[in-house]
């Protein structure tokens, strides 16, 4: 700091220097005049200075926001082959969900002709990954819910096999949420670039980003009016607003706004700009979702993209950007309507289109479709599993930015028949059982057999709720789904156990570790002695399970577990039998498709490939498997399992299902009655269904009382090819009468039936019937003698009330 | 107590099926693997051990399909088709992806399975090719066509990963099938 002294020297100088000039007194307005000089330098000053720091921001963010870009992730794409299992419905519901439009004629890609049992259709040039293909037009035909015939328009020749664009199912965008699909300006119709300026902004072209004439008629249209009727803003100080600040309408942010327009002009040219607005404005809400964009906005709305949208359709968009919650089509109809007509009529005004046209156009509905978004909300428990395999092999930058283009496994057709059946099952069951309606919870995964690729993965009852996805997250005890664990265990020592071995049937204590005892019970808490090893895993008894388990020995259970494909460390102790031993149902769906292909492990996968945003493949996840247990005990408990749902636990899946489908399963309940599972297959499907209570009260459903009624359900809106598995070289067949117990001195007084063994293995105290044995042709009307009970489940049967084996030719039709 | 009855509706087919997969129905099992004389196996490792053992004798379709155009759909044919084009401009991931997706379309055509693993093969792939191509023996199991050609391709890529045993089992296979079928040598990938 300066002393006091040295400022006093200049000061003297200054003194002794006015007193040599000839006083004058100043008027006090060269004072006002200086002042407003000062004040205006430092205005100015402020303003430049504030303008090259609004400069960095704009620069920074136009850069860098230009070019982020979400991931986009695709289903399926439908493969259409004569013979494929495809009816004319589900082809229609197809293209329905594709976007594709009905009309008289082909008018161009994304438009189809529907003649009933007969669908002519123009499909989308689309960049698969691998490699581009251009649009086709083709009639596929349609009999006895197969495609017959696939005819090339234009050339009349016959086609072996024809794919469809994927469904764009979503959105891998950054956790603020903001989603959209990047255009650029020579994708977008130019009637709706045009629409766009003449509406929003009609001398775009010619101002410098703010428009001083446009303020001021808004000014004043807005002071005859008494309140704010118009907007002076330009397209430019519009994408400011979006790009950069907040919805907060004061002076100084109008202010910013103008200066960060201005900058932008100057920056970058009209075509930069109309493409970033294009790409970057706000157009709807979709719960957190923010939609930005007309490139997404086109799909949230009319699901298509923006080039295949007719007039009244781009009106309407451009109608809604003035107000997207005020004009949400969706919630105020007759508002939207109403401006989108207005918007028509600025098309005549503007010579776009003809009067008589917009007549028509008005005549029309809004045509926008079920709030299912072009994106994420639609599946989102399936997109997080995307996500989560993604997770570690790219940085979420990229996932977010780099605007890759991931292909996955889900099929739309299944994902919707088991949202449908889980939300339609849980309301039934809750009548039917009286739990209070919406307590009940669940979750569905769907799997193909071989190569293990997720179909469909449900959350939650509300399946578009992007929240707790239970499918991968909600770890329960898995109950009886592990029994077939320690069966197929026990059968990998074919020495000692076959599926006809004897097993007790009486009461055990185990002592803990902590020195408390353990006593499992049966599900009815009676015992029947003897039970044999078929019979103790289809009727799902606990005692023989876990006398059958510390026979086996634990740790080989446990390792089992591990081989079929359960990653997670699993305590080694007895109650692991009865499934003491906490999933989620996907990691249970990867046991049981395990077993489903004859013990064959395939990672279950929801990816198969990922591409830049240009085309070039970057990873290609390819079918894998390992063949982790030997197909003869997988083929044994293969056999038991379809008695579980032939004569077990699972007999009521058959009221749902037609009789000829062979499947095999198993149910599972847990303690009080807490968790109901089922896990079973086709020979083409696997399916897994939990249902519970998030809060972990009873739900006071069985297996078989609730997942096995939602399984069926889901399966029975699949196209499921029977449970024929090939019969391994090491496996014999023997005919025994399965009513008895004892099979050492068979009178085959009954149906025989035959058993598979490991050849060689046969205990040779059994004496098998004779094959053809008063073997009982039947209709395939499975058990409809039998007393079959609404709460049959796990255990709940009499060993005096031996079921009949019902018709054996399912089985015999194996070997057909 | 074993009676006979004859011609109670069994169907010739399944007679014949399980003659050939099941081997004769009126044997009664050998005496030696009896539980009463073997020693119990404590692992799930030994009980494998001891199924190798009573290693079964397969009896062989010599009128089983030899080639993948007799035994496939339209659209399989055009996707082998695809992927032999693309296997020979060298785009082996392209031509694994159109075979895959033969598998969708036909899950259980064990010439699609045993293409598959040979083309992993040729992709330094042993692991994968080795199972692949054992899948598709057990979907192809009396073919013996489609069997020594994937015990050609599993005993190649079980050399590569260096477990001899496996190698030398699949090398035994792969002698007695070449005994057996004389001068047949045709190879997944001419």
């Amino acid at each position: 700091m300066a002393s006091p002294k040295a400022k006093k020297k200049p000061a003297k100088k200054q003194a002794g220097k006015t007193s040599t000039t000839k006083p004058m007194r100043r008027s006090w307005w060269w004072y006002v005049w200086s002042l407003f000089i000062i004040a205006g330098c430092a205005a100015m000053l402020f303003v430049a200075g504030y303008a090259v720091f609004l400069d960095g921001i704009v620069r920074g963010q136009f850069e860098g926001v230009r070019w982020a870009l979400p991931a986009q992730v695709f289903a399926r794409p439908l493969d259409v082959y004569p013979g494929a299992r495809i009816t004319s419905q589900d082809f229609r519901e197809e293209l329905t969900r594709l976007g594709y439009r009905a009309t008289d004629s082909l008018t161009g890609p994304g438009t189809y002709v529907d003649q009933g049992e007969s669908i002519r259709f123009a499909s989308r040039d689309f960049t698969f990954w691998d490699g581009p293909q251009a649009g086709r037009m083709a009639d596929v035909s349609f009999s006895g819910g197969r495609v017959s015939q696939i005819k090339d328009v234009k050339t009349g020749t016959e086609e072996s096999l024809l794919r469809l664009d994927p469904l764009l199912i979503g959105s891998i965008y950054p956790k603020q949420g903001e989603d959209r699909v990047l255009l650029k300006l020579d994708e977008v119709p130019p009637l709706f670039s045009a629409g766009l300026i003449a509406i929003e902004d009609r001398r775009f072209i010619k101002h410098f980003g703010v428009d001083p004439m446009s303020i001021l008629r808004a000014a004043i249209v807005n002071m005859r009016a008494g309140r704010v009727v118009q907007g002076g803003s330009t397209l430019t100080q519009q994408l400011v607003k979006n790009f950069f600040l907040t919805a907060r309408q004061t002076l100084w942010r109008k202010f910013t706004e103008a200066i960060m327009a201005v900058l932008l002009e100057i920056h970058y040219s009209k075509e930069e700009i109309l493409e970033a607005y294009i790409n970057e404005v706000y157009i709807g809400q979709d719960g957190n979702r923010a939609i930005h964009g007309f490139g997404l906005g086109s799909y949230f709305y009319f699901h298509k993209p923006l080039a295949e949208l007719q007039a009244h359709e781009i009106a309407l968009l451009v109608a809604i950007v003035k107000g997207p919650s005020y004009y949400d089509p969706r919630r105020h109809e007759a508002r939207a309507t109403e401006r989108r007509n207005l918007v028509l009529d600025g098309f005549v005004e503007n010579n776009f289109i003809t009067a008589a046209d917009a007549e028509k156009f008005k005549a029309k509905p809004l045509g926008v479709g079920g709030r299912r978004g072009g994106s994420t909300t639609q599946y989102p428990a399936f997109v997080d599993l995307v996500r989560a395999q993604l997770k570690g092999q790219y940085e979420e930058d990229d996932l977010t930015n780099e605007g890759l283009r991931i292909f996955t496994s889900l099929d739309p057709r299944i994902q919707t028949t088991a949202e449908r059946a889980l939300s339609d099952g849980l309301t039934e069951l809750e009548k039917k059982f009286g739990v209070p309606a919406g307590k009940l919870q669940g979750a569905i995964v769907v799997t193909s057999t071989d190569g293990g690729e997720v179909l469909a993965v449900v959350g939650a009852r509300d399946s578009r709720y992007a929240g707790f996805n239970r499918a991968l997250s909600a770890k329960r005890p898995i109950g009886s789904l592990a029994k077939p664990v320690v069966y197929l265990t026990a059968l990998t020592q074919p020495s000692r156990y076959d599926l006809l071995t004897i097993l007790k049937d009486e009461e055990l204590e185990i002592p803990q570790r902590d020195g408390t005892v353990w006593a499992p019970q049966n599900y009815d808490k009676r015992t029947r002695d003897e039970v044999s090893f078929h019979d103790a895993l289809a009727r799902s008894y606990n005692l023989p399970t876990v006398r059958l388990a510390l026979d086996v020995g634990i740790p080989n259970i446990v390792n089992t577990f591990n081989k079929l494909g359960f990653k997670r460390k699993i305590l080694a102790v007895p109650s692991v039998s009865l499934g003491a031993v906490d999933m989620a149902p996907f990691e249970v769906a990867q046991i049981y498709n395990t077993l489903s292909t004859g013990g064959y492990y395939s990672p279950l996968i929801s990816i198969k490939s990922v591409n830049t945003k240009d085309g070039q493949p970057l990873a290609h996840y390819p079918i894998r498997l390992r063949q982790v247990m030997p197909e003869g005990p997988v083929f044994m408990l293969n056999w038991a399992m379809q008695r579980v749902m032939r004569n077990g636990t699972a007999t009521s899946a058959y009221r749902i299902l037609p009789k000829d489908l062979n499947l095999a399963g198993k149910t599972g309940t847990t303690d009080d009655m807490r968790d109901s599972w089922f896990a079973g297959y086709s020979g083409n499907r696997v399916a897994v269904v939990w249902i519970g209570r998030d809060d972990n009260k009873p739900a006071r459903l069985t297996g078989s009382t609730g997942a096995l009624q939602v399984w069926a359900k889901t399966m029975a809106g699949l196209h499921n090819e029977s449970f024929t598995p090939t019969v391994p070289e090491d496996i014999e067949l023997m005919p025994f009468d399965l009513a008895e117990i004892e099979h050492d001195d068979e009178d085959c007084d009954g149906p025989s039936f035959p058993v598979p063994f490991i050849k060689g293995t046969m205990n040779r105290d059994y004496e098998p019937c004779e094959y053809g044995r008063r073997y009982r042709n039947s209709s395939g009307d499975v058990g409809s003698s039998r007393n079959r009970r609404d709460d049959d489940d796990d255990d709940d049967d009499d060993d005096d009330d031996r079921r009949d084996d019902g018709p054996i030719d399912w089985f015999w039709k194996l070997f057909r | 107590m074993m009676k006979y009855q004859e011609g109670v509706g069994i169907v010739p087919a399944v007679l014949l099926s399980l003659l050939l997969l099941g081997g004769c129905a009126s044997s009664t099992p050998k005496a030696e693997d009896a539980p009463a004389t073997r020693p119990v196996p404590q692992t799930v490792e030994e009980a494998d051990a001891q199924d190798r053992e009573s290693a079964p004798s397969t009896l062989w379709r010599f009128d089983a399909p030899r080639d993948a155009e007799q035994v496939s759909s339209a659209p399989v044919k055009t996707l082998i088709r695809q992927a032999t084009i693309e296997r020979d401009a060298g785009l082996m991931d392209r031509a694994a992806a159109s075979l895959e997706r033969a598998v969708r379309i036909e899950p259980r055509n064990a010439f699609v399975w045993g293409m598959l693993a040979a083309l992993r093969l040729e992709m330094d792939m042993p692991r994968e090719a080795s199972s692949l191509a054992r899948k598709s023996n057990s979907l192809a199991q009396n073919n013996p066509f489609v069997q020594l050609r994937n015990w050609r391709v599993i005993a190649e890529a079980e050399d590569i990963v260096d477990d001899d045993a496996d190698a030398d089992e699949a090398e035994d296979k792969v002698d007695s099938l070449e005994e057996l079928l004389g001068d047949y040598d045709e190879e997944w990938w001419p």
